[in-house]
């Protein structure tokens, strides 16, 4: 593990997209084209959009695009892809984490600047806020969500007991 | 200072900027809900609240104070603006100070259950519980046609004047 506060919460972020990803590839292709009112879009769009944004963040702290664009409404990328994806740019956000300065500004678009610390909130939140559309988009549909909660990833990752 | 200040100040404000906008909306409005989420806007409230009563009670090692947020007492929503102030200057000073992440922490929850468990997944599943539950708010004020707040951690840095 790292040694860093933020590493861990970078690390379930990163497990959490990986566990939705492994969770909807067992499930009928179908279900992907399934929406909720009040959500984002359909589960597939919703979670290119996650996938995508993480890139996007990554490439916005460490001037790379790791893996094949994603975007929500461009090209249609296998869940396999965006796992790919998910679990570099995932990485790659620790690392920055660990080593950068979260002070350092950065520049976004139409010349709007933010710092490293506010872009690694803003990951965050993203997918948490995204993945709780899907899983209520799933709910909604009378599937049980995969539990994606700190919780669960320290149980997966088999260094913590607690439970919701 | 801990790399967590970030997330945490936003996380902060979010919770403030959804409770804010909570008590802006009627009665019936409080009532709603849309299916997948966790019940009602003022039921998710609550537990938003309630639950980062919990999760500062871990950290400071003591249980919550008698005028805390609770699921099971906590039916009118007046005391939830000041009870979340009170929890964003808690959490604002415990960023500031040095976090020993493999600290063992005591949890209690809603249930009344004791968990044991080291600080890090106790505050990964703290910010991850905050944008969950902003996010459930979120999909009922969209499923019924309310417009809700820009709370993402870029609408929190623009606030102020940082995201340019």
């Amino acid at each position: 593990m790292g040694e860093r506060p933020l590493d861990h919460v970078l690390r379930h972020n990163t497990w959490a997209t990986g566990a939705l990803i492994e969770f909807l590839g067992g499930l009928d292709p179908a279900t992907h084209e399934s929406a909720s009112p009040g959500t984002y879009g359909t589960i597939e769009r919703t979670l290119q959009h996650i996938v995508g944004a993480q890139q996007w963040y990554t490439q916005l702290l460490t001037g790379e695009l790791i893996g094949p664009r994603v975007r929500r409404h461009g090209t249609r990328h296998t869940l396999d892809e965006l796992a790919l994806v998910a679990e570099a740019t995932g990485t790659r956000v620790v690392a920055v984490a660990e080593s950068d300065d979260h002070a350092r500004r950065i520049e976004l678009n139409r010349g709007r600047t933010s710092t490293v610390g506010v872009i690694l909130a803003q990951l965050v939140h993203h997918g948490n806020e995204h993945r709780t559309q899907i899983t209520t988009i799933l709910g909604s549909n009378g599937i049980e969500p995969p539990p994606l909660s700190a919780w669960a990833y320290g149980r997966a990752a088999g260094i913590s007991e607690a439970e919701e | 200072m801990s790399d967590l200040r970030i997330p945490i100040a936003y996380d902060n404000w979010a919770t403030e900027t959804l409770v804010d906008f909570c008590l802006g909306l009627t009665s019936q409005q409080l009532e709603l809900t849309t299916p997948g989420t966790m019940g009602t806007v003022k039921a998710t409230l609550v537990h938003l609240v309630a639950a980062k009563e919990r999760y500062g009670a871990a950290l400071r090692g003591s249980p919550p104070p008698a005028e805390a947020i609770r699921e099971t007492t906590t039916t009118d929503l007046g005391p939830v603006k000041a009870r979340s102030k009170a929890l964003s200057c808690f959490f604002e000073e415990f960023a500031r100070g040095t976090i020993d992440l493999d600290a063992t922490v005591e949890r209690r929850a809603a249930d009344g259950a004791v968990q044991k468990m080291p600080m890090w997944v106790l505050l990964a599943q703290f910010l991850h519980h905050g944008d969950e539950h902003r996010a459930k708010l979120g999909l009922i004020f969209g499923a019924n046609g309310i417009e809700p707040p820009h709370y993402s951690a870029f609408n929190w840095a623009q606030s102020l004047g940082t995201l340019a």
